[in-house]
């Protein structure tokens, strides 16, 4: 009798946690430890960036678009490059990605030669990529692990502004997750509320 | 020398170049009163009018999905008191790829009450002035910024101004929920349920919340039957470690004469699912 009240205490336990998960996972597009939907892009010199040959490194994926004043606020200030090419090495790599209804190849290459560039920005201007990843910003942000699970998901930083000045007092959450990953720690904050232009969706 | 101006030239074209479009200005800031002159005590309307060329738009205090909240700070005299009125009750637009935006088209107009002070001397000049910020978007987003005054007169006779105008924005301010309808909530093993049973009929409603960054909602369902609706939704915490307690909700809705009018509640957020 004491075993059958255990099971059946264990049943219903179980089924809260579950009932809990399943809530969540409809709550987010795309949730923190599930598998980062793959992907077969064209970068800014017309070279094929497929996701799952990245396996193995940690990805990290910046919804871009040379447009909007959030993005230019990383860039004209030097931010974004300096938190990209501190990161990127032999485990780490790093992929714009332009979902906007205008982007092709030359205006990547553009964009990337005058904010010196030197990672790629993949073509996505059908925006197939940035709506299986629920990306609605730029920038937004995604971490992916090593075994292509979503690490994180969110803002770029802290500070909600387009406003230069603002990047300094505020925590940089990529840096902050890639630090924790490498060293071997689970990201402290997995999902942040992103901010920025809407990604300019063909559809 | 050559190499040094070259240099400069390179670098100067480096940093406008992506930016070198001329960029258009879609908001024109005004600040306004509903007074000419002051009379010592008395309370009267000023606002921030910011008037958008077709097509574009400035944000709520949630922008939704994207933007960045329009901002007024007020600045007056010293032994006047200012206070700052809510937000009219936004639109919601719904902008490709699901990406969902609150905010205005065409015009909004921020309120505040000052009050002068009882020993207000007669014949000073009052000048109230304003700094705005926004984002405006269309195609493009450009943040924008004004700072605008104006001076009124302590003391003489007032002649009434921009009554009207002061009206329609005042009207879409939201109101206590209570005044307009019986309000329950509920928790439910999703998030909350809350049920409005308005004394007048109300239609086409729309539902904004104000989580800040710590909350992400979902609006499941709104369903009108009768003068009873109910609006079911989930809030999901992003950030575990703090977060606000509650929250404002504002409702939007259509009123028997077809005028857009809203209320609001504050609801708790952190409440675990049964």
């Amino acid at each position: 009798m004491r075993k059958f009240f255990y099971s059946f205490a264990l049943l219903v336990v179980a089924a809260m946690v579950f009932t809990q998960i399943a809530a969540k996972a409809k709550l987010a597009d795309l949730a923190i430890g599930k598998p980062a939907p793959d992907f077969t892009l064209e970068d800014q010199n017309g070279k094929t960036v497929h996701l799952a040959d990245l396996k193995g490194k940690i990805v990290v994926l910046e919804w871009f678009n040379e447009g909007c004043p959030f993005v230019q606020k990383h860039y004209s200030t030097g931010n974004m490059n300096a938190v990209a090419s501190k990161h990127t090495g032999e485990d780490v790599v790093w992929l714009a990605i332009n979902s906007s209804k205008s982007a092709n190849n030359a205006s990547n290459l553009k964009a990337a030669k005058e904010w010196s560039m030197d990672r790629p920005i993949l073509n996505d201007a059908s925006g197939a990529v940035g709506k299986a990843y629920g990306a609605k910003n730029t920038p937004q942000m995604f971490i992916i692990n090593k075994d292509q699970t979503v690490a994180y998901r969110g803002a770029i930083d802290s500070k909600a502004s387009a406003e230069s000045e603002d990047i300094a007092g505020s925590t940089n959450y990529v840096a902050q997750a890639l630090d924790e990953l490498k060293a071997g720690k689970s990201v402290s904050q997995a999902e942040t509320k992103p901010y920025g232009c809407s990604v300019k969706y063909a559809d | 020398m050559r190499l040094f101006s070259m240099t400069m030239i390179a670098l100067w074209l480096s940093c406008t170049g992506v930016l070198a479009a001329d960029k258009p200005q879609p908001v024109k800031a005004e600040l306004l009163a509903d007074v000419t002159a002051v009379q010592p005590g008395e309370t009267f309307n000023v606002g921030v009018r910011l008037t958008m060329e077709e097509g574009w738009h400035v944000y709520w205090l949630n922008p939704g999905d994207s933007g960045l909240p329009t901002k007024v700070e007020w600045k007056v005299p010293a032994g006047f008191k200012v206070n700052a009125l809510d937000y009219p009750a936004p639109v919601r637009f719904d902008q490709p790829g699901n990406v969902v935006g609150y905010g205005y088209h065409h015009s909004l107009m921020l309120v505040a009450k000052v009050t002068a002070p009882k020993d207000l001397q007669p014949g000073a000049n009052i000048e109230i002035a304003a700094s705005a910020n926004w984002l405006v978007c269309k195609d493009i987003c450009l943040p924008g910024k004004a700072a605008v005054s104006l001076v009124l007169t302590a003391g003489g006779t007032s002649s009434p101004i921009n009554r009207e105008l002061f009206t329609n924005w005042l009207e879409q301010i939201p109101v206590a929920a209570a005044e307009k309808a019986e309000v329950q909530a509920a928790n439910i093993n999703i998030g909350r349920i809350v049920t409005l049973k308005w004394r007048e009929p109300a239609s086409n409603l729309q539902v904004f919340t104000d989580p800040g960054d710590a909350y992400s909602i979902r609006i499941i369902k709104i369903d009108t039957t009768g003068q009873t609706s109910t609006i079911r939704y989930a809030a999901e915490q992003l950030d575990k470690s703090a977060g606000p307690v509650e929250m404002t909700v504002v409702v939007a809705y259509d009123d028997v004469a077809g005028r857009h009018r809203s209320v609001k509640l504050i609801e708790p957020l952190g409440v675990k699912p049964k």
